[in-house]
């Protein structure tokens, strides 16, 4: 009787403590849902979607490169019209080169160079915890419910709320606001798929704005895969010649 | 036949009918097609139909009509293709844009083709870039004008993103990327040779010229340092900037010193006479995006080895007294003289140049609607370019644009061949 009083009461300990122990602070959540959405250094492909009040949908091919914490590199196979565009990011720097212009001119985070409800911040999105802090977090159901407020005013977005789904650990939804509360648009990341070598995240995003009324833009993912980069890649000079990487 | 007939029906049934079926999974990505290829070909096709408005009393159209019949209406069609096409292999790769126009108004036809670009590039390396050929070559950060661009065509400042022809060079791109502060360090040496075969629209013949540039990332600010050697044109250096302020705020400059100018000026009575000069130009502009997504573009521009507004009015006065006097002799010699002087793009000393633009306002879809304003600050004349620009069908671009110059006589856009213009273009990609 005695050692079962003791093997119960043991098997409470064992539970109380190991939750102590596995329990995350929100920064570790954070930093477990940037590496399971995409690994440091990796490629991909993407095809983001406008779609217009009447329907009408807009369709852009863009092949990825990343390195590290901050360094990103986009480039435009599709349509025609844009072809061969690339945009680069190097912390809170972005450009943008068309080959007719044949120099690459900055951009600023907030513009967006494919129109639609994605500005450049989210085309050319660093990982969460370079750009945030966790302030915050609950539990709620199956989701952590994350705030996090921007490093710094660089950053596109003041404040985000993120629902992180508790078993995969990627974020399901984001909304994000500005520096004055008002709400500029809202994420939500579905479609959870194993893209191979451990990287299993959604491959769908979707998002809305209530600044853009009527219109919505997706994002659809493909083929990311963990992929080392010299540094000198991520360039101006370089950016005309990103073709040659695939 | 019947048979035929049906199958093609079926197939053609079939064919719209999956359509709907097929958009009900509208969130697809096929890959396949995007795969690289050792060839790619791609381009556009253009039809630019104007029609201009002359000013004949203006100096322009007097210097370019005074031995043609007399029209106060010109109608212009221009056709374009511009192919360009690269293969890879390996290390290697070889690039061309040909670009090949047809056009056509009131008084001449003509046809052009030319190789914008024809280049081989050696990458062994992300660092380091060998290219042999020709290369259209953009150095500076400007929008509308590019003072430190010492081996390029200059850019049309009322159609800045129009692909221009190169010069045969061989050029090295080094690159280096470093943590912390300095980011980044480029170094673009250039060989430009000028002889009577090649590139003998460059300047002086028979020189064998270098250039470079020098780029840096530090601190966040992009930096150029840029230079040409004496040759077929004087020395000149320059430096540019560009940097991010707020994440909707960009400013740049660019600063070019040239150590010798030819400037030929011409007094009332149409004497020319030609005196060097040393010279800066430079340029500082900004991009603000606003809260309503409006883009404003805006650029302060200095040319000290332009033309003055006194300057310019001697000009338009020796111009308008020879056409009175139909004195054909002087007016072939000025005529010959102002198209790389006084009725160049931009002559003057100091201008304004502004452009707003906005996606798709008040729900207006696939339009976009924007205006473009310069200005020469001496004298006071002014061009205004309202245009709109629609993207509602894939690959297809249609832009109507108008222009209004200012009437005032004696005054650079005062005295342009024609007051009003209105445009229209149509532009596929493939």
């Amino acid at each position: 009787m005695c050692s079962k009083i003791i093997k119960v009461f043991c098997f409470f300990f064992a539970m109380g403590l190991s939750s102590y122990v596995v329990a995350d602070s929100g920064e570790e959540i954070l930093l477990k849902v940037d590496r399971n959405l995409q690994p440091t250094s990796y490629e991909m492909y993407r095809k983001l979607i406008n779609i217009e009040p009447d329907g009408s949908k807009k369709e852009f091919i863009l092949y990825t490169i990343k390195k590290g914490q901050d360094n990103m590199v986009a480039l435009f196979l599709d349509p025609p019209s844009e072809k061969g565009r690339s945009t680069l990011r190097l912390g809170d720097n972005m450009w943008l080169y068309i080959p007719n212009v044949g120099k690459p001119l900055r951009i600023t985070s907030l513009q967006s160079v494919v129109g639609g409800v994605f500005n450049n911040s989210d085309i050319l999105r660093l990982d969460y915890s370079v750009e945030y802090d966790t302030k915050s977090y609950v539990t709620e159901k199956e989701n952590y419910i994350l705030e996090l407020k921007a490093k710094n005013s660089m950053v596109a977005y003041d404040r985000l709320k993120m629902w992180v789904d508790i078993k995969h650990l990627v974020p399901t939804k984001i909304e994000a606001y500005a520096v004055s509360g008002l709400l500029i648009k809202t994420l939500h990341y579905s479609k959870i798929t194993d893209f191979g070598n451990g990287v299993v995240r959604p491959a769908l995003l979707q998002t809305d704005s209530p600044l853009y009324k009527n219109y919505k833009s997706v994002m659809l993912f493909s083929k990311i895969t963990k992929r080392e980069f010299a540094d000198e890649v991520f360039s101006l000079n370089y950016l005309p010649r990103v073709e040659s990487l695939r | 036949m019947f048979f035929q007939l049906r199958f093609i029906l079926v197939v053609f049934f079939i064919s719209h009918i999956s359509l709907p079926l097929m958009a009900e999974d509208e969130f697809s990505f096929d890959l396949t097609s995007y795969e690289k290829k050792a060839y790619e070909f791609g381009g556009y096709t253009e039809l630019i139909l104007d029609r201009q408005w002359l000013a004949q009393d203006s100096a322009a159209y007097q210097l370019s009509s005074f031995s043609t019949a007399q029209r106060t209406i010109l109608d212009h069609q221009l056709a374009t293709v511009e192919l360009t096409g690269q293969y890879h292999k390996s290390h290697w790769q070889v690039f061309l844009n040909a670009h090949a126009i047809a056009e056509h108004d009131n008084v001449n036809s003509s046809e052009d083709i030319k190789i914008y670009e024809g280049l081989v590039a050696y990458k062994p390396e992300p660092g380091f870039t060998l290219e042999l050929g020709k290369k259209s070559l953009k150095w500076g950060k400007g929008y509308a004008w590019n003072p430190v661009g010492f081996v390029e065509r200059p850019k049309n400042p009322e159609d800045p993103d129009d692909s221009r022809e190169g010069y045969n060079m061989v050029t090295m791109d080094f690159i280096k990327s470093y943590s912390g502060k300095l980011k980044t360090v480029a170094f673009t040496p250039v060989y430009l040779p000028v002889t009577s075969e090649l590139n003998n629209d460059f300047g002086r013949l028979n020189y064998d010229n270098v250039a470079a540039k020098l780029y840096f990332l530090y601190n966040d600010i992009d930096i150029d340092f840029t230079f040409l050697s004496e040759g077929s044109r004087s020395y000149r250096y320059g430096i540019d900037f560009a940097h991010n302020i707020t994440t909707n705020f960009e400013v740049h400059g660019e600063w070019a010193y040239l150590s010798d100018v030819t400037k030929r000026i011409i007094d009332q009575t149409g004497t020319v006479t030609a005196e060097q000069i040393a010279a800066a130009q430079w340029l500082l502009g900004l991009r603000y995006l606003t809260e309503n997504d409006t883009t404003i573009i805006a650029e302060y521009y200095k040319n000290e080895a332009g033309y003055s507004a006194e300057e310019m009015t001697d000009f338009f006065t020796a111009t308008d007294s020879a056409y009175e006097a139909a004195n054909t002799i002087l007016l072939n010699q000025l005529s010959l003289i102002s198209q790389q002087t006084y009725l160049k793009r931009n002559p003057g000393k100091q201008y304004l140049y502004l452009r707003l633009s906005n996606k798709e306002p008040f729900d207006w879809l696939y339009l976009t609607p924007a205006i473009t304003v310069i200005t020469n600050l001496d004298d006071q004349s002014y061009s205004i370019t309202p245009e709109l620009i629609y993207t509602a069908i894939k690959n297809l671009e249609l832009r109507l644009k108008a222009s209004w110059l200012s009437q005032k006589k004696n005054t650079e856009f005062g005295e342009k061949r024609s007051e009003q213009k209105l445009e229209f273009r149509l532009r596929y990609y493939f």
